[in-house]
């Protein structure tokens, strides 16, 4: 009995450690980035680097200078704006693909699928010029909607695959009951489908909703206009060829992490419930 | 019938609307005839864009028929921006140009020539000819496709407070530099002599080693031979990287120009090969007595000293529908007015004759030092062989590997100088069969 009970510990203490060196390698990184985020600009290079913050020497001066004079109040609006359309639009898509992909049967629904599929492989460097010349050809080339555009094609097949997994969550015997009860293919999705579909509804739109906010490449390639700068975009600004501000760089990629992990804070119950809805399938 | 009428009515209607309307556009147009201009700066930033904004400011005022759009590209992805524009032929008036862009742009044909409109302008009198030589000489047919703004030169930073301590002067010749180096380490206080740039950019201070050392402004001469596979150069190699850990920070081997900046102005090493695009760094880390600059030291060659001059500026593309008033900006931008503003608050050498007499330069010393060394009346450019279509394959696959393996013990200088040799023949001969 006692055996079994260390032995027990010891497993514990052993994945406990594998966890722990883990979370060193992805913890340490935003934990360095907080402490050069308080810390003057001067002593960020100072060498031998000290780890950790002096509290006598922290201040707040990055912060200011990222959002008042550099103008990332303005980069965090563009980068809702922008961020919050393509996740919408993508999310509304993908709940229609996912649905057709499921629900009904059509000549070369594999195939099409594959295509979905192989699209991600594609590097967006890649496809960076064509899809420059066809924003341009559209007249688009500059404007918020080309980036908006972009997102969502580069977002939808994977979320649209996602989608198809929850519906095949939903029992078709719950439809079909809507429907002898005389609503129509569009009412039974929306008041049957939709409801039981939150998690994965909540699932696409967070995995959609970081996706675009954190891109930087399409962005910084259709965008021209300073005040049309998304938050990575503007914030490579920071980086000269002879000087780099690491503070305000600091204190703004802080900044720019706060949305997403708020809202994977607020939706952390429904993404669990989503990855896991259909993993035991009765 | 009646309804085809009404139909036709209408019509006429909306195509005399068009017409009246494309009229009052056209009458606005003659009226105002603002011309639009694109401008594009290749090294954006907030140390940068404030000074920019108020020059095209200045020149709209001066000039109410042209507006100019600024567009700031991060030095990160400039290089990458053009590319697009050039694919996709969506290239701006005017744009900012580092040196190393010219030979690629040119063979493209992206950039219109300038030689013409800079004689007749009187421009080309006042803009050094050390600088348009070596643009010229990048460029795929000889001609100057970028009117340069700002000069740059590799120099050595040191801790001025240093030397004075240890009791050494600057020195002049490597014999000197390599003693010194060695003065300088002291690990008790944990101060080591030099920093080698082992990581990105570390080939570049490799090229000015090579010809500052051998005195030779040629990588490859006209026969096609290279200087590299000389004896006296191969062991002057060999002891400055053996100067690694021991003289210098272990550190040192993935180094980029950050982190040696950062070796520097935090007080762990006394000297650093950069040039002198990084004196704001060093000005803000130090007192002004603390640091000061000199030339490279130069090898027992025994002719007058070798120097390289890079230039920054700005070209004019292919596909401008304006090309008078992107002249016209281009040419303002160049003249000594506002070469002085820009240079002054970036802390580099004006290339306008006019500009580089004002007394902000004549009183900034770091400047100073190098006009000096530049205008020695022996004092020759070496030319970085970028001209070679092979350079870039050059560079990643030997030269950044090769001279880290040599740091870290797993290869010899001369196995790798030898292998630098062989491509650089070779990248000679393919870039001669090309110009054929």
């Amino acid at each position: 009995m006692n055996a079994r009970k260390t032995f027990r510990t010891m497993r514990k203490a052993g994945i406990l450690s594998i966890l722990a060196v883990l979370l060193f390698f992805v913890a340490m990184p935003l934990y360095y980035i907080a402490v050069m985020a308080i810390r003057p600009e001067a002593e960020i290079l100072r060498q031998p680097i000290a780890y950790l913050p002096s509290l006598t020497q922290a201040t707040f001066e990055n912060f200011d200078v990222v959002w008042s004079v550099m103008g990332l109040s303005s980069f965090f609006r563009n980068s809702a704006v922008i961020a919050g359309s393509a996740t919408l639009v993508v999310t509304i898509i993908s709940i229609m693909v996912g649905y057709a992909l499921h629900r009904f049967r059509f000549r070369s629904k594999s195939g099409y699928l594959l295509v979905l599929l192989a699209t991600q492989f594609l590097p967006g460097a890649l496809i960076l010029i064509p899809m420059y010349i066809l924003m341009q050809t559209l007249g688009l080339a500059g404007t918020r909607l080309s980036v908006i555009l972009a997102y969502i094609s580069f977002q939808l097949p994977f979320n649209a695959i996602l989608m198809r997994g929850f519906i095949a969550n939903v029992p078709i015997e719950l439809e079909e009951a809507a429907l002898i009860d005389g609503c129509d293919r569009l009412a039974s999705i929306v008041r049957v489908v939709l409801p039981l579909l939150v998690p994965g509804i909540v699932a696409v739109g967070a995995f959609a909703f970081v996706g675009t906010w954190n891109e930087f490449l399409f962005a910084f390639m259709f965008l021209a206009d300073g005040d049309l700068f998304t938050v990575p975009v503007g914030l490579s600004y920071m980086l000269g060829q002879y000087d780099t501000r690491f503070g305000a760089l600091a204190a703004g990629s802080l900044l720019a992490l706060l949305p997403p992990m708020l809202l994977f804070f607020y939706l952390q119950k429904y993404l669990v419930r989503g990855l896991s809805a259909g993993a035991v399938k009765g | 019938m009646r309804r085809y009428l009404q139909v036709l009515v209408l019509l006429t209607l909306v195509a005399a609307l068009g017409f009246a309307s494309g009229q009052e556009e056209q009458a606005a147009d003659e009226q105002d005839e603002i011309v639009t201009l694109t401008y594009w700066d290749e090294n954006a930033g907030p140390d940068r864009t404030p000074y920019y904004e108020e020059l095209l400011s200045r020149f709209m005022e001066e000039h109410p028929n042209i507006r100019v759009e600024y567009v700031g590209l991060p030095w990160s992805g400039a290089r990458q921006r053009y590319e697009v524009a050039i694919a996709s032929d969506d290239l701006p008036d005017v744009g900012g140009l580092a040196e190393g862009w010219i030979a690629s742009f040119s063979q493209r044909g992206v950039l219109l020539p300038l030689d013409e409109r800079m004689q007749e302008s009187g421009l080309d009198e006042k803009i050094g000819s050390v600088y348009k030589d070596q643009i010229r000489n990048l460029s795929s047919d000889g001609r100057l496709y970028m009117v340069p703004h700002s000069a740059n030169s590799p120099t050595i930073w040191y801790r001025q407070d240093w030397f004075e301590e240890a009791g050494i002067e600057p020195p002049e010749s490597y014999e000197e530099w390599f003693d010194a180096v060695r003065q300088l380490r002291d690990p008790d206080q944990n101060r080591y002599g030099f920093s080698i740039r082992g990581g990105s950019g570390g080939s570049y201070n490799l090229l000015d080693l090579v010809a500052t050392y051998s005195g030779e402004t040629e990588f490859v001469d006209e026969r096609g031979n290279s200087i590299l596979d000389d004896p006296e150069l191969i062991d002057f190699v060999d002891r400055y990287f053996a100067l690694y850990n021991d003289y210098t920070p272990e550190a040192d081997i993935t180094l980029g120009y950050r982190g040696m900046i950062s070796h520097f102005t935090t007080g762990l090493v006394g000297m650093i090969h950069h040039n002198l695009g990084s004196q704001p760094s060093h000005a803000e880390a130090f007192e002004e007595d603390q640091f000061a600059n000199m030339p490279l030291p130069q090898g027992p060659h025994g002719g007058g000293p070798v120097a390289f001059v890079s230039s920054i500026g700005r070209g004019m593309f292919r596909g401008t529908e304006h090309p008078e008033e992107a002249w016209t900006l281009l040419r303002w931008l160049s003249e000594a007015e506002a070469q002085s503003y820009f240079n002054e608050q970036i802390g580099q050498i004006p290339t306008h004759a006019d500009a580089a007499d004002d007394e902000w330069v004549q009183n900034a010393e770091h400047i100073q030092v190098m006009v000096e060394s530049l205008s020695h009346p022996d004092a020759r450019p070496y030319s970085r062989p970028t001209k070679y279509p092979d350079w870039p394959d050059i560079q990643e696959n030997i030269l950044s590997p090769g001279l880290q393996a040599v740091m870290a013990g797993d290869r010899t200088a001369e196995d790798f100088m030898l292998e630098w040799h062989e491509a650089m023949e070779e990248a000679h001969e393919v870039w001669e069969q090309q110009q054929n």
